[in-house]
């Protein structure tokens, strides 16, 4: 039984929520569940086999946040309760520039509304996985020693902020052993 | 007999339904001031308010408590049907409501006062953030929202976010939340206790995820957890 993780950036909003209220999911949280046109139907995910196996994805996803010190949260859906529902979920390549974490990247084909609908209600039940912004910077630091980042494509990224490039070389200045300017 | 310059009732419904502006925390005394009117001028059936009365009510334009709002809506709706009666006994009715949202507005303010006084008494080397600053700011002047948990909830993730550091008296006010009936206050002031006392509110931190019924809320203190060992 493996754990699926949808990154979700309002799980304080849920806590406002009845039993009931999820189980017809708001439409901000259905939102979240509606793939992009550029996505071709499709929604990004990740894979691990227990809650405990979620820090190092935090720690991929966090590095594309505006900040490091940014919490990162996790919607979670045990794997075979959707494709019970009748949802698809493939494996596909990740694009984090993590090793581990693009090897556990899915996608949830959700080619209508209802099946949207039908992921939201299935993440709604299960309990997210949150990590706070100096939780996931430790963890995407020991990431780089550990070379688990592929750092010059994380460069060479056209979004890659100013933020990401300092980390960058702040972290092979770390594992180099150089003072960092 | 209608003064020639007198404004009718037509002129109070038109300016009543105008949009308020946004509120600035001070409650506006309209409603006081319709009361004291109402109490002095008798109503001859005929004419319409004048000018000098509606103009200086109705005019500040300032914030009413959203509670006010409806009552001036339906003042306006009573004024166009002429009924004076009832005009008085809605002004009656909106002074009560100002202040029972006084005393709601009272408790909420002090503590959030509180808090932003904790924040405040940092010594010169430890730098407020400007973020806080600007959620200390905010809160005072919306101290007309009712939603007081959701106020200090907000308070207490800004503190998390910004990574405040640690405070005694922020860990204390923080401590005495995980106990709130509020589960999004909770959590908040979970978020808040780890990132300020770390690992030495781990003991309470575990307390509250075991007697903790929301399933969201544990989420938030598990995460808390995980930060305070950080």
């Amino acid at each position: 039984m493996t754990l699926l993780l949808r990154k979700f950036d309002h799980a304080e909003l849920l806590i406002k929520l009845t039993e009931a209220e999820l189980a017809a999911p708001p439409l901000w949280l259905v939102k979240a569940f509606m793939p992009e046109h550029k996505e071709g139907g499709t929604i990004s995910l990740f894979e691990v086999d227990t809650a405990d196996d979620g820090l190092p994805i935090a720690a991929a996803m966090g590095i594309f946040k505006p900040t490091l010190k940014t919490k990162v949260a996790f919607l979670t859906c045990d794997r075979s309760s959707l494709e019970n529902l009748g949802l698809q979920v493939s494996a596909s390549s990740g694009d984090t520039h993590h090793e581990w974490a693009d090897a556990r990247h899915r996608d949830l084909h959700l080619p209508t509304a209802e099946a949207a609908i039908t992921a939201a209600r299935s993440f709604a039940a299960g309990d997210p996985l949150i990590y706070e912004g100096k939780v996931v910077e430790r963890a995407a630091q020991n990431s780089m020693r550990q070379n688990h980042f592929s750092c010059q494509p994380l460069a060479g990224r056209e979004h890659t902020g100013k933020h990401l490039l300092s980390f960058i070389r702040d972290q092979v200045a770390v594992i180099q052993g150089v003072p960092t300017t | 007999m209608t003064s020639p310059d007198a404004v009718t009732n037509a002129d109070i419904v038109a300016k009543l339904q105008q949009p308020l502006p946004a509120a600035t925390g001070v409650i506006d005394r309209t409603p006081v001031l319709m009361r004291q009117y109402v109490a002095k001028q008798p109503y001859d059936g005929t004419a319409g308010i004048t000018k000098n009365f509606s103009l200086a009510a109705f005019s500040k334009g300032s914030a009413l408590t959203p509670l006010a709002d409806s009552g001036v809506a339906n003042l306006g709706s009573i004024r166009a049907n002429g009924s004076f009666a009832t005009e008085n006994k809605l002004a009656e009715q909106m002074h009560q409501l100002e202040t029972r949202t006084n005393q709601e507005l009272r408790r909420v303010s002090e503590s959030v006062e509180r808090l932003a006084r904790l924040l405040e008494t940092r010594t010169s080397e430890q730098v407020i953030p400007a973020s806080i600053r600007r959620a200390i700011q905010v809160n005072r002047a919306t101290l007309h929202e009712a939603d007081s948990d959701s106020q200090r909830a907000e308070l207490f993730n800004l503190i998390a976010d910004e990574e405040y550091g640690y405070s005694e008296e922020i860990a204390d006010v923080a401590l005495s939340e995980l106990q709130s009936d509020s589960p999004e206050l909770r959590a908040a002031a979970a978020r808040a206790l780890a990132l300020v006392a770390g690992a030495d509110a781990l003991p309470q931190l575990q307390s509250a995820l075991n007697a903790e019924k929301n399933r969201f809320t544990a989420s938030f203190i598990r995460a808390a957890i995980r930060a305070a060992e950080a």
